[in-house]
């Protein structure tokens, strides 16, 4: 149902929510980057364990805030900026990529000097080091330089990686989208094109014609002009039908094949008023029996097809057997078969189970069963 | 007292359709029939109430609509024939006890009678004498041939839409007639019961019984329909022998 206007009470919760991200800004950032947070924060502490175990003793706070710091903005403009930029057009990364990285490991060891600076003379430093300027001074910071640019490079081409696929995903919902928009304005062009009033009309005329000279005809048009009232009347397009409109189809259905084989079929269709009122998604029933009639042997009395609804222990049970045709033409058979297994699963999951097999033989037997849930709608 | 009823349809044939199906049933009459619609508005304006009108949709000069509002109050219940006008139908909603979209079976133009008029059901206007232990019917696969069908050889009848399949003792008949209409003379005899919707047997014929299900004697298995087994059991345990041990 289309609601013009939404909920009231939606609206006033969305009205708080702004209210507290405009007051607190920074909390809602951080609630947002919580996975980048608590990854630092454990790498921080192990870093801070392993070096105290390995070294013998703990830093001060200083510096390991300083350096950390320096580190993880390294980390982020390296992912974000050098790499986005320098990997952005293939053509030019050859020489802005080299570029980039320098311009950062420069920027680092300056940045590097200046800390180092602040911590030696203006905090209680106890340590060793000393502002040399020589190889072995850059050492160290070119170490934590690349080993931070070599985690941030890898973060850079995850995050890459998981756009990419959402991208893909997304592409693929939208193929189906329009796959599903143009199967259905075909149907309605289709439909467009019949003209039911004319249709029914004349099938009208034909029936009243053949009444008296041809009851069989007329039984036959009776059966046709059902099916296509029921299939121009666009019941195919909704998600659910209720059980009471297919099995009408399949009566109908059943009816067109007696009248053409004389009556001679031997097919039993055992249901109970009752289910009738539940509703199932379309084209499930039918199609299992138009494989019937498709594949099956129906011409032998003692061995009639079978097709029974019931409802018990709040399950759905729709079984069919029959024998099979000996020409071996199951071509179509399996596909309609897993096409209609997909469907259930899609709507139902674990709600539905679906078992076909052959036994005996050649008696093919087929059986559905879906969890009821409540209001009878499944 | 019959249903009185009036037909206005432009089509002569679909004018005959309804009249035999009319025909077909004890409790309705038919006082008129046109298919000039501007007649129809004259002589109905100027004449007495009936119970039923049967109006087509689409006629010319004049259209179902109109016409309804005009002679609506002449009639207790409009029923409105169309072959396909589901947008129309809407608006004839409001003039209409019910539709019928045509071709429909003479099942659903009696159901939709009873359905007016509850308290009058239509019944089959078949008159069959109670002391005859026969009827005949035609037999399709014999050219529509009549075929003698005698009571106590009858095992089992089942549907087949608009026609019955029944079966005796030794042969399997075809008939043209709905199970609806063959049961109205069935059920007149003890011995017949409705098993399920699909089928009336003869409870004498019951050779076992496997949970819900009857077996006959020519081996015909059937389900027993939910709504039906209470009766069913009642006769099977009225017939069935135990020991007053237990």
């Amino acid at each position: 149902m289309y609601l013009p206007f939404p909920n009231l009470q939606v609206v006033y919760q969305m009205k708080l929510t702004k209210q507290k991200e405009k007051k607190w800004p920074v909390l809602s950032w951080i609630a947002s980057k919580k996975l980048h947070i608590i990854i630092w924060l454990v790498f921080i502490f192990y870093e801070a364990i392993i070096v105290g175990l390995i070294n013998g003793k703990f830093g001060r706070l200083a510096p390991y805030v300083l350096y950390y710091t320096l580190n993880i903005t390294t980390f982020y403009i390296h992912a974000h900026i050098v790499l986005a930029i320098g990997l952005n057009k293939p053509k030019q990364t050859a020489w802005k990529l080299p570029l980039l990285l320098l311009v950062e490991i420069a920027a680092y060891f300056s940045i590097s000097i200046c800390l180092d600076y602040i911590i030696i003379n203006y905090t209680n430093y106890t340590g060793s080091r000393r502002i040399t300027l020589d190889l072995v001074y850059f050492s160290a910071p070119l170490y934590r330089c690349v080993y931070f640019m070599c985690f941030s490079t890898g973060y850079y081409f995850l995050t890459r990686y998981i756009k990419e696929r959402k991208k893909t995903e997304e592409l693929e919902k939208q193929r189906l989208n329009n796959l599903i928009q143009l199967a259905k304005s075909e149907n309605a062009f289709l439909k467009a094109q019949i003209q039911p009033h004319l249709l029914f009309n004349t099938l009208d005329f034909i029936y009243q014609n053949a009444r008296e000279s041809s009851p069989v005809a007329a039984e036959t048009i009776l059966s046709l002009s059902e099916m296509m009232r029921y299939s121009v009347d666009n019941n195919k397009d909704k998600d659910f039908v209720l059980l009471a409109e297919e099995i009408n189809q399949v009566e109908n259905l059943i009816n067109l094949h007696q009248l053409r084989q004389n009556h001679g079929i031997g097919l039993r269709f055992w249901y109970d008023d009752e289910i009738r009122h539940i509703k199932i998604i379309p084209m499930v029933l039918i199609t299992l029996v138009e494989n019937i009639f498709k594949h099956g042997d129906l011409l032998n009395e003692i061995y009639p097809a079978e097709i029974s609804i019931k409802a018990e222990s709040s399950k759905l049970i729709i079984e069919t057997a029959n024998l099979i045709k000996d020409t071996k033409d199951s071509s179509g058979l399996n596909s309609g078969l897993e096409n209609i297994k997909k469907r259930l699963t899609y709507t139902y999951g674990k709600d539905a189970e679906f078992k076909y097999a052959v036994t005996d033989g050649n008696c093919f037997s087929v059986r559905l069963s879906i969890i009821l849930r409540k209001d009878n709608q499944l | 007292m019959k249903l009185t009823c009036i037909v206005i349809d432009d089509d002569i044939h679909a004018v005959n359709g309804i009249i035999s199906y009319i025909n077909a049933l004890a409790n309705i009459q038919l006082i008129k029939s046109y298919t000039d619609p501007l007649l129809a508005l004259n002589e109905i304006t100027a004449g007495e109430a009936v119970d039923i009108m049967f109006m087509d949709v689409d006629m010319p000069l004049i259209s179902g609509l109109e016409l309804s509002k005009v002679i609506r109050h002449k009639t207790d219940k409009l029923i409105f024939t169309t072959s396909h006008s589901k947008y129309a139908y809407e608006a004839f909603e409001m003039y209409a006890s019910a539709y019928l979209l045509k071709p429909y079976t003479f099942a659903r133009f009696a159901e939709t009678i009873n359905m007016l008029f509850p308290k009058r059901p239509a019944t089959p206007n078949i008159n069959l004498k109670q002391e005859d232990d026969y009827f005949f019917v035609r037999n399709k696969n014999d050219n529509n041939n009549l075929i003698k069908v005698r009571y106590p050889d009858i095992v089992a009848v089942e549907s087949l839409q608009n026609y019955v399949r029944i079966f005796t003792l030794n042969e399997t008949i075809v008939a043209y007639i709905a199970l609806s209409e063959i049961k109205v003379i069935l059920l007149n005899y003890a011995n017949f019961a409705q098993a399920h919707r699909s089928f009336i047997i003869a409870k004498n014929y019951i050779e076992k019984v496997e949970g819900n299900t009857l077996k006959m004697i020519n081996n015909l298995t059937i389900n027993i329909g939910s709504s039906y087994r209470d009766s069913i059991q009642d006769y099977i345990k009225e017939k069935t022998i135990k020991t007053n041990r237990s």
